[in-house]
């Protein structure tokens, strides 16, 4: 099933927002490290700590004699921090020092002041210098304090105009950016939220059979698509639940209907027996063997509905055994004509090899064709002759029994193997149970074949039935 | 093995005497004790010869042409030892 769109909406989204996410997390983290130092002592401060810092020494020099000086104060600062100093006149001589380190030098020229205002560097490694000034009495001089810490100083040329109407730029830019965001992610959960509550609607629509099947939307087709096939399944297994219900009830009661039939003359003999007294010894016997007969018939019925089930449900002690069946199916139809009440009867045998061989049961395969042979004339007129066609094709044991009797009408074909179906227009009386055909599909079923049934009206009445085969070479 | 057998026949063959070679005397008995009822030729076969039948064996349509040839008064439009297509043979206990 395609992907549905949704799911490529809620990667899409997902991928963007952690990008995102990614992005900025890294952005601050290298802000961060390129914003702070660590001092000897440990700390961690600010890498425009010194700047600062130099900027309020200012308040630490105190001028004596118009001689520089330091607080004590400031001197403890200094201390503490490790930081080295240098005042020097307006001429670039140093006047004052303190914990200066060796490379600084005693004179500077505006150059090198220049230099070292620019870069901050000394060619000392882990030291940065900060440069200030100073003004006592009309005269400027100038300080140098020396932090124990490298820190870049990094001039940027840029066109004044853009970078200062830009920052805003950038910054609203952003700021609509995130709220963009923001409030895409509110509208994807409300939108999902949506059709969430529409498909939990559905779902319990289904259950309770309300369901309308509905042509699916968009990025949710998939799950629409589902439960259209899950709605489908479920009012399907209903009808067939609703069917077999219904087969069940007309089972039993044509069973009831079928038993009670045979009950009633051998409780009607019985009492007769018992009440009267027969002196006639052939009375006696006639209404015995009225009695046996139906008794029999009775037990005829029973084992044939424990055989339909039997058949269904696999339970039959079923052997197979490789045999000529052109051999069983001749010598079945022989049997058949010479009982004596087929032996006017015409059945025509058509073949056109003398061997094939099938795996089948014979137990089962003689009820299979007897029932449908005997089906044939019983459903037919005196006159009705039947015909037993047998080929071999590739993989098919192709079998046809016709009959050139009433024929079948076409709703009533439908229903012709369901079990317990009797047919409406039998003359003879029906000693059958009415399971034969039931029967019999059951068996052919069971070998793993086919069965079906063609029929013209008043013209003839054809059986096919198909067995997969395994030909050998 | 030569046997001799006697036909009662409602019509001209009255009581006549006929001589069959053994197989044909035994295929005619076991027709006789099975009158009326169809023997598939392969049941015959098993029957007389008592081995497995084989396929594609004219040697019970010969036989059955024998005595056709010996009982029948048209041999051609056996009365009598009839075939039923496709199945058997049938002995009739009784023409017409």
């Amino acid at each position: 099933m395609k992907k549905s769109g949704f799911r490529t909406i809620f990667h899409v989204y997902v991928i963007f927002f952690l990008s995102m996410l990614g992005v900025i997390i890294v952005a601050i983290s290298i802000f961060y490290l390129l914003v702070t130092v660590k001092t000897p002592n440990g700390n961690t401060v600010k890498s425009d700590w010194p700047k600062s810092f130099t900027k309020n020494f200012s308040e630490q020099i105190v001028f004596v004699n118009d001689k520089p000086q330091v607080k004590q104060s400031g001197i403890e600062s200094l201390q503490e921090n490790k930081i080295g100093l240098q005042i020097l006149a307006h001429s670039g001589n140093e006047i004052y020092s303190y914990q200066k380190p060796e490379q600084a030098k005693d004179t500077y020229t505006s150059t090198l002041l220049q230099d070292l205002y620019q870069t901050g560097q000394l060619n000392i490694s882990e030291t940065t210098a900060f440069i200030d000034t100073i003004t006592h009495n009309k005269t400027e001089y100038i300080y140098i304090l020396y932090f124990p810490v490298k820190i870049s100083k990094i001039n940027m040329y840029l066109n004044g105009e853009r970078f200062v109407g830009g920052k805003s730029v950038i910054l609203t830019f952003v700021a609509i950016l995130f709220i963009v965001i923001i409030l895409s992610g509110v509208v994807y959960g409300y939108w999902t939220t949506k059709i969430m509550s529409h498909l939990t609607v559905s779902i319990s629509e289904i259950a309770t059979r309300r369901y309308l099947p509905m042509q699916a939307r968009g990025s949710f087709k998939d799950i629409y698509d589902s439960l259209n096939v899950l709605d489908t399944e479920i009012k399907a297994s209903d009808k067939i639940k609703e069917q077999t219900e219904k087969m069940r009830e007309e089972w039993i009661s044509n069973i009831t209907h079928d038993l009670k039939g045979p009950l009633s003359p051998i409780k009607g003999y019985a009492e007769l027996i018992l009440e009267n007294d027969i002196e006639d010894e052939k009375q006696r016997k006639r209404y015995a063997q009225v009695m046996l007969k139906n008794v029999t018939y009775m037990e005829t019925l029973i084992h044939d509905l424990k055989l339909t089930y039997q058949l269904k449900n696999g339970m039959i002690p079923f052997k197979r055994q490789e045999k000529n069946i052109i051999r069983f199916l001749k010598e079945l139809v022989i049997d058949i004509l010479n009982n004596p009440t087929y032996e006017d009867r015409s059945i025509h045998f058509e073949t056109d090899v003398e061997n094939i061989l099938f795996s089948f049961d014979e137990t089962l395969f003689t009820r299979l064709f007897q029932n449908l042979i005997i089906n044939a004339f019983i459903h037919g007129n005196e006159n009705t002759e039947v015909t037993l066609e047998i080929t071999s094709l590739d993989t098919v044991l192709q079998i046809f029994v016709t009959d050139n009797g009433r024929g079948i009408a076409s709703e009533e074909i439908d229903l012709l193997f369901q079990r317990y179906y009797r047919g409406t227009k039998t003359k003879q009386k029906s000693e059958g149970t009415g399971l034969g055909l039931a029967i019999s599909k059951n068996i052919v079923e069971l070998h793993g074949g086919t069965i079906s049934v063609n029929s013209v009206k008043d013209v003839e009445t054809t059986f096919q039935l198909q067995f997969p085969q395994i030909k050998v070479n | 093995m030569n046997g001799k057998i006697l036909l009662v026949d409602d019509d001209k063959k009255l009581g006549e005497e006929i001589s069959l070679t053994g197989r044909e005397f035994l295929l005619l008995s076991y027709l006789m004790e099975n009158a009326n009822k169809i023997i598939s030729k392969e049941h015959l076969y098993e029957q007389v010869w008592g081995e497995c039948f084989s396929i594609s064996d004219n040697t019970i349509m010969v036989h059955i042409r024998h005595i056709r040839e010996k009982i029948e008064d048209t041999p051609s439009t056996p009365r009598q030892l009839i075939t039923v297509k496709g199945l058997g043979y049938k002995l009739k206990k009784r023409v017409d």
